[in-house]
């Protein structure tokens, strides 16, 4: 049989090959072309009167280098709420998991960390932890993979494994000028002594979103004396990125998308200038700023939850409602590209669908500009 | 000679896909009986409690039989077919015990239900066709109800109680059972490809995201878990046939 070839490209796919390699081309620039690129597309936005004070420049990367012209900005992958079972149970979560290390894998560009936002096991079971700890040990860069712990992880054995298997829950460094923090964000008030529950009657408690019988989340008392104590070093000028399970503000109490004392940690990070706080729990595209905090979720690669009846912050953009009928959508990785200036771009990688990209620009500004692609339909 | 080597191949595939079809029965006993191993094994020897154990012997009731002599069952009468869901079959029975109904009630938000008094008062006292109402009969329609929302609470958050074989339960994407929209049925699911009711969408969701057995519409499972669903919906405008 012949082959069918075209013989003349199609407007569409022609205009879509110019476009592909201008994008191509723009990578490729030296430092002193992309200047020159940036400087052009800046002159002609305001030549348009199109350029605001807020609008996005190219020019923050430029700006972004030390002295010896290395850029400053870089990229964290992350990975986030796989809650698995053993694997003879459910074999779907595990798989999911080991497609996002796979996803990692395989970028381009190695990040300078990878980061998992909490929930590795279901039901907090040490067979559980293991295989998690099995699984991302696949990872091509595990050395740089930071963990935090989320409330499926900790409440079966109040968190004996997972420190045996990932350390101490709450952690910080300095990376390229940037302070991050982990907080463990996911206790609760004793609810099971009185009650008399088993572990696993505890742990069950706790794992259920709906269940009243628990508590709200809290960072604790002491925990954000630690925290003070750990920024006192850092000059109000320093971008910090705060790393915590649930999201450290109010949203929704019946779900715990609520951090209880979330207001007493707001306020310590309230003399910086520059605050992100990345957070799990939520499994959605979701998007907040309170003062100068800019608050980003991650996508779980197991299940998405749908967006909570009341509370959602005018901020999000969300995502389209996810197909049942297709077991991987509405889940999901992504990364958190950090620029030149420590603020974030977060880019939300939805398995089956195009990724979303939440930028910075659009935090920082009115909520008109620089929005987020709408989806088509609404979420339901 | 074409189309004799397509009937072969074609031939070949139905042998195949028949010996596949008939050792599926096997496969699903042996696989309910490795779950149940499983389940002793990995949760009963070093954590026993009395309520874990007694899930684990409501799984076993359940699976037990249905492994030796799946055959036989199919035959046998209703009352055996109603025990095999343990918890759901004596709600009546167990009016008495409220222990469960108290848990469930703590643990999981159902909705208010109507508040009915409007009919002790004006026309509806005086000239009702079914009698003279009293607070008493009021009391026991809320009751009733209330109860079969909470044991379709209760079966919704239960894995075990679903026939769940990986664990998963409804909550855990339709927490309050949000998302599950009663109020849009019937309407047509392209992805089953006719126009679906509620309970077509619970058997969906039973068969591939919980991996288990379908329920009949007359199942206490079911009737419970629409009753659920359905409260839920108060307050929601009825659009049947919505996307």
């Amino acid at each position: 049989m012949t082959q069918i070839r075209y013989r003349r490209e199609n407007l569409e796919t022609r205009m879509e090959n110019e476009r592909r390699e201008f994008f191509a081309g723009l990578t490729n620039l030296d430092r002193r072309s992309f200047l020159k690129v940036s400087a052009a597309c800046f002159a002609a936005a305001s030549a348009a009167g199109m350029a605001g004070v807020g609008s996005f420049q190219p020019m923050k990367v430029a700006l972004g280098q030390d002295e010896n012209g290395r850029e400053k900005s870089f990229k964290i992958a992350y990975i986030s709420d796989s809650h698995l079972y053993q694997k003879h149970i459910n074999d779907r979560f595990a798989n999911a998991l080991m497609r996002a290390v796979q996803d990692v894998n395989a970028l381009e560009e190695a990040p300078d960390f990878i980061f998992y936002g909490g929930d590795l096991a279901q039901l907090g079971q040490p067979e559980e932890l293991e295989l998690g700890a099995e699984i991302l040990a696949n990872l091509k860069y595990r050395d740089r993979l930071r963990i935090m712990v989320g409330e499926h992880d900790w409440y079966f054995d109040m968190g004996e494994k997972w420190r045996d298997l990932f350390g101490d829950p709450n952690w910080s460094f300095d990376h390229k000028g940037v302070h991050f923090v982990c907080l463990m964000s996911v206790n609760e008030e004793d609810f099971w002594t009185e009650a008399g529950l088993s572990p696993l009657e505890r742990m069950q408690t706790v794992a259920g979103l709906d269940n009243q019988a628990q508590r709200p989340f809290f960072v604790g008392q002491d925990q954000i004396e630690w925290l003070k104590k750990d920024l006192e070093a850092c000059p109000d000028d320093m971008p910090i990125i705060v790393f915590s399970h649930s999201p450290l503000y109010k949203l929704y109490k019946n779900w715990n998308f609520w951090t209880d004392d979330a207001e007493d940690v707001q306020a310590v990070l309230k003399r910086f200038a520059r605050v992100t706080v990345v957070h799990g729990h939520t499994h959605q595209v979701l998007t907040n700023r309170i003062g100068n905090i800019h608050f980003h979720g991650l996508l779980s690669t197991a299940w998405p939850w749908p967006y909570a009846p009341k509370g959602m912050p005018e901020w999000t953009v969300q995502m389209n409602r996810s197909d049942p009928f297709n077991s991987l959508d509405g889940c999901g990785n992504g990364e958190i590209q950090v620029s030149a200036d420590g603020l974030v771009d977060k880019v939300y990688n939805l398995w089956n669908r195009k990724p979303m990209l939440v930028s910075a620009a659009y935090l920082n500004g009115d909520g008109t500009s620089n929005r987020p692609m709408r989806p088509n339909l609404p979420s339901f | 000679m074409k189309y004799t080597h397509i009937t072969f191949v074609a031939f070949l595939c139905l042998i195949l896909a028949a010996g596949a079809f008939f050792s599926a029965k096997d496969c699903e006993a042996q696989r309910r009986g490795r779950l149940v191993r499983a389940v002793q094994e990995n949760i009963v020897p070093d954590k026993v409690d009395a309520a874990a154990s007694a899930v684990v012997e409501i799984v076993v009731e359940a699976n037990a039989p249905k492994a030796s002599a799946a055959d036989a069952k199919a035959d046998s009468a209703p009352t055996d077919s109603v025990r095999e869901f343990p918890g759901t079959s004596d709600q009546w029975k167990d009016s008495l015990d409220t222990d469960w109904i108290e848990k469930e009630r703590k643990s999981h938000m159902i909705p208010k239900h109507f508040d009915n008094r409007s009919v002790l008062r004006g026309e509806q006292r005086d000239g009702h066709a079914y009698g003279r109402y009293t607070k008493a009969d009021l009391l026991l329609w809320e009751r009733e109800t209330e109860r079969l929302v909470l044991e379709g609470s209760r079966i919704f958050h239960s894995a075990e109680l679903l026939g769940s074989t990986n664990g998963t339960s409804c909550d855990m994407c339709h927490p309050d059972a949000s998302n599950t929209h009663a109020e849009t049925y019937p309407k047509y699911q392209v992805q089953l490809g006719r126009a679906a009711i509620l309970r077509d969408m619970i058997n969906w969701c039973l068969e591939n995201p919980c991996r288990a057995e379908p329920m009949s519409g007359d199942d206490p499972r079911m009737r419970a878990m629409e009753a659920y669903i359905q409260a839920h919906s108060t307050g929601k405008v009825v659009k049947y046939g919505k996307h």
